[in-house]
């Protein structure tokens, strides 16, 4: 009950010395060293009332009376929270000019560049333009407008892009499943596309878009060596000879059933169709299906989910045409097969599982145990759970409320241990 | 060296107390009001807290004093006396039900609806919007939106909760739930809108109409709102809940052991108030009668019951911190196999309830809800802290209850009344928790039998079995301190005991003491002393004490 201690501990900790410090001085004090008490400074005499104990106390401390700031570590925070130049300088720029991380395909290494963008905070149109540049010394331009744009209510999008890809060291261990680790070469591929496409999506529930463009590739000798060419022989590996320019049309579908909690719960699927036809030759005509399925289970509750994909993507050549190699899907790598290396397996068709056990760490915070198998092959015939490669590893995923941010993995199978650190939902 | 400071303060305090040779109780004791309105002439420093320091440092270290103990701004009732942090409003002095739905308003203190708002700040360009307008009667307010999809679940949070804490004794804005008409908006020429990324720019009218786009309109074209006026006074910024302010003569009370911040969390975990913080109240250095002093307020009660700060209050909010490292040490190990509660709760009515949310009683358990990150005077709270909340809790009856939640108009009746019937149970549930906790005795009186006084959880029917009390009487010397037995304890039923008479020739200073001790073999913490101190007077005996445990 208003303890009479409350005077001598009235004054603020902050602005006193570090608690042993103040120890030293506090008994310095009451053993008559230093500064005398103010109780030794007059003799007061007996207050006679609650109140006037309280008003003493109070002006006691008037006459001490300190500056109240926060410390230096606070006062830098604080004024990087007014002014967030991270989101400043990657998110809305300097007059929309601004900083770019990210962007290019899985394995391209750290990828930096700049950037600018149009109609941040607009709901009707917007458009992106960025260079970009990784360490493996590949270089991307692309332009995007976007009308109306994600913060529109409207149930459909169209867009518009432009993009130049120099990847220069794109790996090739050669077609199909029994492809030796040991043979892996090197090609680059340049490529240029203009696309346009529309996206209908009246509720988070369904989705359908189509596509069109035209894509130009160039494919040339790897940076790094040996070069796809001196390991493999060019005229047996199909679309080295002629590369030729595409019409791309396609179109996709989509169907979310997962609910919209924080760890979403449910299944998803997703088909595609594409079609590559050359502008001069159909000696590469070819037509892509692909379909994916992806489910996520809570054991019980949702901090345990045991989350499925399995995905599959057949590419047939139109009568006696080939599927150029390098528009031929691969698996392996941070968003396929983990254990191995990116670009790892390449063939005309694929099948891809991926299983993983979830557990909620925190809030924003997942571990994850998983296991990964597929296979490439040319044969429709082949497909079915044979043959297939099979890593396993560990893993930690942070969310926000949006989404998965980031991901860390690390893997294994019978090429050894690979560790991917990748941003983006996986699945 | 911690235990050097810990003998230092022994050494301090042996120090006082000997020098003082004060007497337990002075004249004026109980002190119903702390005159902590002494003249501050100089405005203290206008403080502004960083977020992410606040958040993480709270995670990581326990800021406050080393000795965790009672409160100590209690009176000898151990009750708060007036201050300017707290007034004892419902639970001294019945309010009406009209005080209680006015609440902290001033007459005229609604924003004026026919008039132009005129806009002279906007902080963001985010989702929600915030904007400061002056009415035609030149009264300033913090316009608030709801969530687009939750058109009434800010606003309704922050009206309730708004006149729940003022009823229970807090200084807090007046905040009202306003019905904006978009067409009278306007600029103040020259207003700038600051972004997300700390830029500023004119605001324009295009922008405004942008940035209101979303929220959803009324039958005659009106957005729902929350507008909180000024707060009277110059704004200091945020209170911290530990220490003092070094500029502030008035502040010599360590915020962690103020009895109104500690038992705030009884309330805050009644309304589920998660967001209690620093960066949630504010202080205000405010001129009366010509004397200048710093008051303290609650802000931003749009984040209690199922709300959050946008929309439905997350999940796990209330269940633990933040970042709870105890939590996530034990999740990380567990494999899955751990649990956190929050996933095993079975939200009723979400997501259909667009007001009520994450708002429910079946989970709740007082002693384990959590705010957003630890808070100095919350894990400082003791059980008498706790008692003392519960007990003006409770002071709001269920018909008053019902009233207060009427001011959120929540329009659909159904979800109101499971509003209602989910914040009576949480406030049973939470009293008689805390009740169990302590000798739940108190409103103690002289009257004409001898000393009467009530059993709490008797009173609010919760189970009490059938509970004695063991009474004996002392006599208590407040020259020197000492006590002296008068009358051997005796065990009775009555919830009213004789009072002795004191030896003839007994002085002024010579005091009863009744020591009082429930006896119920299911509930074995009732059995905690309780002196009860009565003054003799010239009109009879004045109750002057009441200590609670050993």
């Amino acid at each position: 009950m208003f303890s009479p201690a409350v005077a001598a501990r009235a004054r603020s900790i902050r602005t006193r010395p570090w608690p042993p410090f103040r120890a030293a001085l506090a008994i310095a004090a009451g053993l008559g060293f230093g500064a005398p008490l103010p109780a030794q400074e007059a003799a007061p005499a007996e207050p006679s009332s609650r109140a006037e104990i309280l008003l003493k106390q109070r002006q006691e401390k008037q006459k001490n009376l300190e500056p109240y700031t926060i410390s230096k570590w606070e006062q830098r925070l604080l004024k990087s929270e007014k002014r967030p130049l991270a989101q400043k300088l990657f998110v809305k720029g300097f007059q929309g000019f601004r900083a770019v991380i990210g962007g290019m395909p899985s394995g391209s290494g750290f990828v930096f560049g700049a950037g600018y963008l149009y109609g941040l905070n607009s709901d009707q149109f917007q458009f992106t333009a960025n260079a970009r540049r990784s360490t493996r010394g590949y270089t991307t331009f692309d332009a995007l407008a976007e009308f109306p744009t994600r913060l529109s209510d409207l149930p459909i999008r169209a867009h518009l892009l432009a993009q130049y890809q120099d990847l220069t060291a794109l790996s090739f261990y050669g077609l199909g499943g029994d492809s030796s680790r040991e043979r892996r070469s090197f090609f680059q591929m340049e490529d240029r596309r203009l696309s346009g496409g529309l996206t209908y999506r009246p509720g988070h529930r369904f989705e359908i878009g189509a596509q069109a463009g035209l894509l130009s590739v160039n494919i040339g000798s790897g940076s790094r060596r040996p070069s796809f060419e001196t390991v493999f022989d060019p005229s047996a590996t199909p679309g080295v000879g002629e590369q030729p320019e595409f019409w791309v049309s396609g179109g996709q579908v989509g169907f979310n059933l997962h609910d919209q909690e924080f760890r979403p719960a449910g299944v998803s699927f997703e088909l595609g169709l594409q079609r590559y036809d050359g502008r001069d030759s159909d000696a590469h005509d070819f037509t892509r299906v692909s379909g994916e399925i992806q489910a996520h289970i809570p054991l019980g509750y949702r901090n345990r989910i045991f989350a499925l994909r399995l995905r599959s993507s057949h590419s047939s050549g139109d009568a006696d045409a080939e599927v150029p190699f390098y528009l031929m899907e691969t698996i392996g790598g941070a968003r396929t097969l983990r254990g191995f290396n990116e670009y790892r397996f390449r063939d005309r068709r694929n099948l891809l599982i991926n299983a993983e056990y979830r557990w909620e760490v925190w809030n924003y915070l997942d571990f994850g145990v998983f296991a990964d198998a597929g296979k490439v092959f040319s044969d429709s015939g082949d497909f079915g759970f044979s043959n297939l490669q099979a890593g396993y590893g560990v893993g930690a995923r942070i969310h926000t409320p949006t989404g998965t941010t980031l991901r860390f993995d690390l893997a294994r199978s019978n090429e050894g241990i690979k560790l991917h650190i990748s941003g983006g939902p996986r699945f | 060296m911690r235990g050097l400071w810990k003998l230092s303060t022994l050494l301090l305090l042996g120090i006082s107390a000997a020098a003082l040779g004060a007497p337990k109780f002075y004249p004026d004791d109980p002190v119903w009001e702390d005159n902590d309105r002494l003249d501050t002439p100089e405005q203290p420093a206008e403080l502004e807290l960083s977020d992410i320091y606040d958040r993480f440092s709270h995670i990581f270290y326990d800021f406050g004093s080393r000795q965790y103990g009672e409160a100590e701004n209690v009176n000898t009732l151990d009750e708060v006396p007036d201050s300017s942090w707290y007034t004892n409003r419902h639970a001294k002095r019945r309010m009406s039900l009209e005080e209680l739905v006015r609440g902290p308003d001033s007459p005229g203190g609604a924003p004026d609806r026919e008039g132009v708002w005129t806009v002279f700040r906007s902080k963001t360009q985010g989702l929600t919007p915030g904007f400061q307008i002056e009415d035609r009667k030149g009264d300033r307010y913090v316009i608030k939106f709801n969530a687009p999809e939750n058109p009434e679940i800010n606003s309704s949070s922050e009206v309730i909760a708004t006149k729940l804490f003022y009823a229970l004794g807090y200084n807090v804005p007046e905040n009202y739930l306003a019905f904006i008409d978009p067409s009278k908006l306007e600029i103040k020429p020259g207003t700038k809108i600051k972004d997300l990324y700390g830029d500023e720019e004119l605001l324009t009218q295009d922008q405004l109409r942008w940035l209101i786009r979303k929220a959803q309109r009324e039958p005659d074209g009106t957005i729902r709102v929350t507008a909180s006026k000024y707060i009277d006074g110059v704004p200091l910024g945020p209170h911290r809940y530990f220490e003092t302010r070094s500029d502030d003569p008035n502040d010599v009370i360590p915020h962690e052991n103020r009895r109104e911040l500690r038992g705030l969390r009884v309330f805050s975990s009644w309304v589920n108030h998660d967001d209690t913080r620093a960066q949630n109240s504010q202080d205000a250095w405010v001129e009366e009668d010509g004397k200048h002093y710093v008051r303290h307020y609650l802000l931003d009660l749009g984040s209690c019951f199922g709300s959050g700060s946008i929309g439905f209050q997350l999940p796990w909010l209330s269940y633990h911190y933040w970042m709870d490292l105890e939590l996530i040490k034990k999740n990380a190990k567990s494999f899955g196999l751990h649990t956190p509660t929050y996933h095993k709760v079975e939200w009723p009515h979400y997501p259909e309830y667009k007001t009520a949310g994450r708002f429910e009683a079946e989970s709740y358990r007082p002693h384990e809800w959590r705010n957003d990150y630890r808070n100095p005077a919350f894990v400082r709270m003791t059980d008498r802290d706790a008692f003392w909340a519960a007990k003006i809790m409770m002071a709001l009856e269920p018909d008053e209850l019902r009233a207060l939640v009427r001011t959120g108009l929540i329009s659909d009746p159904e979800e109101e009344q499971y509003f209602y019937a989910v914040l009576l149970e949480r406030q049973r549930k939470t009293a008689e928790f805390y009740f169990n906790r302590v000798n739940p005795l108190d409103q103690f009186r002289v009257g004409g039998a001898g000393l009467e006084f009530t059993h709490l959880s008797e009173k609010y029917g919760f189970p009490s079995g059938a509970p004695t009390y063991r009474i004996g009487w002392s006599l208590f010397d407040n020259r020197d301190g000492t006590y002296r037995e008068l009358t051997e304890p005796q065990q009775q039923k009555e919830r009213v005991v004789a009072i002795p008479a004191r030896p003839r020739g007994s002085g002024p200073e010579l005091f009863l003491v009744a020591e009082i001790h429930t006896l119920e073999p299911d509930h074995p913490a009732w059995n905690q002393r309780i002196g009860v101190t009565l003054r003799p007077g010239s009109g009879g005996y004045e109750i002057v004490g009441i200590e609670r445990g050993p």
